[in-house]
């Protein structure tokens, strides 16, 4: 009698358990994506021999629509990327054609970094596409975080094995991503650092994109500015208006 | 005449070397050109049936626009009534519809550009030896939700294995982006490594909802009772459609086969020509050697066409034992390693990307051997006629004192 | 004194001389002719490809044909260029900037391949003028030409103006507009539909790499064998580059060509057992003949020591008379035919050229055909003339002169 209490306990608390772990991603989520939001990033790609910086803005509404505009190096400035839905559009003012990628390319890296472009328009798979369970509580960037494990639904359309998050336990804010292979082999790790306040919210201003099998290659992405719940007319993310963006 | 015919079949068993010479280097010029011809088309046969059964079959029904671009709304028009027809159809040994799209599949360690199957494996299986090919799992029955079969050089490049999940990502009827999880349940190999790269197979019933194309087929692959009745089987298909034989789906298939019995033709000139040297020059020897014996026939008498005729003779009987021994001997060796086959994989381990596998299984059709044999028959016939004459030549006072 | 003899004994009969001469003379000429129609096929084959764009010898950036970004590329200085061409037997050095991309007009956007050449020297190497269906090479800066598949695909012509997408050098952004100069058809189905060409200059533009190539292919001319330059070049390079040959680049091509050689190598085979069989007959009748001549030289006192070494000085004698003749009878035949290549017939013309075959069937003209053929029958004429050495030993003076 008292070990079905005791396992009853276990149950019950392993479920409410997990529900939490299901909203504690969905709460980091929606806090790094808002309603909306405006944001001003500067990436870096690292290569053995070389690296590029690039800087750019960009403006989001929900998990389906974003736009960026690069603003600097000067031979790419003005070239727009619009993500609508599962479509990824580019304009390019050199040339004033606007070009709708190919299934084919939507898994070919973007811009160079270690991104594809399927990485910009799959944002809410996390949520989605998992299930999720707390394993555990480690201190991240002298944050303490809860230990998440993600594993994918079945027949979820995801290529990972697992994903272990690191998410804060006061603020949500996502501090590393780890991705495992079928195998369980770790590929790609994703990493945030130096926490900033933006818009009153706290969040980790520089993510670096590490895929671990190449030695000497990351990308980071910094930001410099970010704001919440503003305003965005509907038209920003249209096709039409990719021109007159800036 | 019966006495010429007495004296050229005892002349032939008098000198039994000089006649088993002869003899011997026909039979090796009929047994050459065969069991040569008989290589080359049991490779070739295998080449065709290797690509027709693993990926072409006889016949490939599309709509007309599809092979351009592969756009997934190009389907067979009419499908149904189409099927019923071809089921009704003389010389059908079995049938198959698929889907047929375009697609990435990708894993945590890449993505790879194929051509996604859609086909019901039942089916399938009467049409393709793909599900003879698994060199891993099974074929497509026993995972309940979105199984796939994939070739091993793909599931090497993927780091998969039976049971890994792929993702596959393609466009439904409406260009939207379609990302689906499978499972791996077979692995196949076939000798056709490219194949083995670009194809995978699903199931019809699963693929269809998600491109929404329920009911709709893409390419309709039958496979006749022989070969040689893809005409008959493609003239009875009233369609719209674009109806296509095996040689249109690949031309360069027939063009090897076309090349090939070109190349052999030219093969067996030089054979025979070099087989003509050979008996002309044994005869010729022959004749010299017999210079006193031919000279004391014309001397006690004997006229002229008559030695011409009795060497004639002698050659034809020779040439008629040859060819007995030959056929038998190629018969023979042909059926032996039709049944064993002829292991070249220690001089060419590329055999396979050839779609040939290292064992070559002897095959010859009955016409060829008739053919073969009357060609080196007449050869050894002509040959014999130089050394004849030059019999005729000789003086018989001169040929008796000779030596 | 015994070559004396010898030498006499040949000349005193030259009717057997003759047809023992022209035994070996016949093996070494049909060998020779296969075979060098053979080699040339092959070598027809490897020219046609080879010869059409990978080229024998391609210098890449350590790991780029397996990975073929355009980071992986290689900074053209003066210094390599000399070095490259200062090396014995090149010929000349192409470079190529390859990338992929997208192309897109109207509504329409396909993935292609975008090859930066310098279309002087690829003139040379591939022909690209005879492959334009319409319009010219490109002359203006931002002219591209492209294959007939993407024409179709995009339903443009000439004068009509396409959009490069794509990621040039260090990630760099690569986008720009381009005017259709001429569309050419590769021969190729799949190459049509994925092939874009421009002039290595706007490549450069295009792609932010001013100075650089993904590849450096290297011309041979026909002096030097290619695993040696392959060598030479590779101990002039550090480890950042890679030196592939054709073979390595397309192992297909050369599984292929191997493949085939087996087929040749066994015909080759069986046409010598042939040969060997003809020298064999003629030696053995003139064994026969010279019977009685071999006996009562021994009666009369002559060694048979000295009797077998003057038949095998008779062999050697004629069988190197054979082996030269044959040579010289067979290789004006090979240089003709290298020069007018045999052309295959109508169909199969067509059908080789729509492959991007050539139709011509160039023969092989190496010095060491001749010699390794040559010295091959040589030899076997040798061991044939052991036959009347071994009956001389044996021979009985008595028995022998009854004949």
């Amino acid at each position: 009698m008292k070990y079905k209490l005791l396992l009853l306990l276990m149950v019950v608390s392993n479920f409410s358990f997990s529900q939490n772990a299901d909203e504690i991603v969905k709460n980091a989520d929606d806090k790094f994506r808002g309603k909306s939001s405006y944001s001003e990033i500067t990436i870096n790609i690292n290569r053995p021999k070389w690296s590029k910086e690039m800087k750019m803005k960009g403006w989001s509404k929900g998990s389906d629509y974003s736009v960026l505009v690069i603003t600097s190096p000067a031979k790419e400035r003005g070239t727009v990327f619009l993500m609508r839905e599962k479509e990824v559009w580019n304009y390019l003012p050199t040339i004033e054609r606007t070009v709708k990628f190919p299934p084919s390319m939507m898994l070919q890296n973007w811009m160079g970094t270690d991104l594809t472009n399927d990485d910009l328009v799959k944002q809410s798979s996390l949520v989605t596409d998992y299930d999720k369970k707390i394993i555990g509580e480690e201190e991240k960037e002298g944050y303490m975080c809860w230990k998440i494990e993600l594993t994918p639904k079945p027949n979820a359309a995801v290529v990972w094995g697992k994903i272990i998050i690191w998410i804060d336990e006061k603020e949500y804010m996502q501090m590393q991503t780890d991705f495992y292979d079928e195998d369980m082999f770790l590929v790609n790790q994703m990493i945030g650092s130096d926490v900033k306040t933006f818009d009153s919210k706290l969040l980790p201003s520089k993510l670096t994109v590490v895929p671990v099998d190449k030695p000497g290659q990351s990308t980071v992405i910094s930001y410099s500015q970010w704001k919440f719940g503003i305003d965005i007319p509907d038209e920003y993310f249209t096709t039409n208006y990719m021109k007159r963006i800036h | 005449m019966k006495t010429l015919l007495m004296i050229a079949w005892r002349n032939v068993w008098r000198n039994k070397l000089r006649s088993s010479i002869v003899i011997a280097s026909v039979v090796l010029g009929i047994w050459s050109g065969l069991f040569i011809m008989a290589m080359v088309s049991g490779m070739n046969d295998q080449r065709l049936s290797s690509f027709i059964n693993t990926n072409l079959s006889h016949i490939q029904i599309h709509n007309a626009g599809f092979q351009e671009n592969f756009d997934k709304k190009d389907t067979i028009i009419g499908s149904n009534t189409l099927l019923k027809e071809i089921d009704t159809m003389s010389h059908v040994t079995a049938y198959t519809k698929r889907l047929v799209l375009q697609g990435m599949a990708s894993t945590a360690h890449g993505n790879y550009g194929v051509k996604i199957m859609g086909i019901f494996p039942d089916k399938e299986k009467n049409v393709t030896d793909i599900s003879e090919k698994l060199v891993q799992g099974t074929y497509l029955y026993k995972l309940k939700r979105n199984p796939i079969i994939i070739g091993e050089k793909l599931a090497n490049k993927l780091g998969v294995k039976v049971n890994s999940k792929v993702v596959l990502n393609f466009q439904d009827s409406n260009n939207n982006t379609v990302s689906t999880g499978f499972r791996v349940e077979g692995i196949f190999k076939t000798i056709n490594s490219s194949f083995d790269e670009e194809n995978v197979f699903v199931k019809y019933d699963d693929l269809a909802p998600l491109v929404s194309l329920s009911g709709k087929y893409h390419e309709i692959a039958i496979l006749c009772d022989n070969i040689t009745e893809t005409e008959t089987v493609e003239n009875q298909i009233k369609t719209n459609n674009s109806v296509e034989s095996w040689d249109q789906l690949s031309p360069e298939l027939g063009y090897a086969q076309e090349a090939m019995s070109n190349f052999i033709y030219i093969f067996m000139g030089i054979i025979l020509l070099a087989l003509a040297f050979g008996i002309v020059n044994t005869m010729l020897m022959a004749v010299l050697e017999r210079k006193r014996e031919i000279g004391m026939l014309l001397s006690v008498g004997m006229d002229k066409r008559k030695v011409f005729t009795m060497i004639i003779l002698e050659t034809l009987f020779l040439a008629f034992i040859a060819a007995l021994l030959g056929v038998l001997l190629s018969i023979w060796t042909i059926e032996y390693f039709g049944r064993n086959g002829i292991n070249l994989s220690a001089v060419a381990k590329g055999l396979e990307s050839l779609g040939m596998g290292a064992r070559v299984f002897t095959k010859l059709p009955f016409a060829m051997y008739v053919d073969i044999t009357l060609m080196t028959l007449s050869v050894a016939l002509i040959a014999a006629i130089i050394p004849a004459r030059r019999a005729l030549k000789l003086n018989p006072a001169e040929a008796v004192k000779a030596i | 004194m015994i070559l004396k003899i010898a030498w006499r004994n040949i000349w005193r009969n030259k009717k057997r001389s003759l047809i023992t001469v022209a035994s070996i003379l016949i093996a070494i000429f049909l060998s020779l002719i296969m075979r060098s129609m053979q080699l040339g096929t092959y070598k027809g084959m490897i020219d046609n490809v080879v010869g059409s764009y990978t080229g024998y010898i391609q210098l890449h950036h350590k790991g780029y044909w397996d990975n073929r970004s355009i980071d992986n590329s290689i900074i053209v200085t003066s210094n390599l260029i000399n070095q490259l061409s200062n090396t014995e037997g090149v010929e000349t050095i192409l470079p190529r900037l390859e990338n992929y991309g997208l192309l897109s007009f109207g509504d329409l956007t396909k993935v292609i391949s975008l090859n930066g050449v310098d279309f002087k020297k690829e003139q040379k190497l591939q022909d690209i003028n005879s492959k334009l269906i319409t319009g010219f090479l490109p002359q203006n800066p931002k002219d591209i030409i492209i294959g007939k598949g993407v024409a179709s695909y995009f339903k443009v012509e000439t004068n009509d103006t396409l959009v490069f997408v794509g990621q040039g050098y260090h990630g760099m952004l690569a986008a720009d507009k381009f005017h259709i100069s001429g569309i050419i058809d590769l021969k190729n189905p799949a190459l049509n539909k994925v092939t874009a060409m421009m002039s290595l200059e706007d490549a450069q533009n295009l792609f932010s790499a001013s100075g650089i190539v993904t590849s450096l292919v290297v011309d041979k001319n026909d002096n030097v064998q290619l695993k040696s330059l392959q060598k030479a070049i590779s101990s002039k390079l550090d480890s950042n580059y890679e030196v592939m040959n054709w073979q390595q680049m397309m192992p297909e091509l050369q599984q292929t060509i191997l493949a085939d050689s087996v087929g040749g190598l066994l015909m080759i085979a069986i046409l010598y057992m042939i040969l060997i069989f003809g020298i064999f007959g003629t030696v053995l009748m003139m064994t026969q003949e010279r019977k009685y001549e071999f006996g009562v030289l021994v009666s009369i006192g002559m060694k048979k020591g000295k009797l077998m070494f003057m038949v095998f000085i008779e062999t050697i004698i004629l069988s190197l008379l054979g082996v030269i003749m044959g040579v010289l009878l067979a290789y004006p035949i090979m240089l003709w035919k290298h020069y007018d290549p045999l052309v295959l017939p109508g169909t199969q013309a067509e059908m080789m050229e729509n492959f991007g075959f050539n139709a011509e069937i160039p023969f092989y003209i190496q010095p060491d055909l001749p010699l390794v053929h040559a010295s091959l029958i040589f030899i076997i004429a040798l061991l044939v003339s052991l036959y009347p050495i071994l009956i001389i030993k044996k021979l009985n003076p008595l028995h022998a002169m009854r004949g």
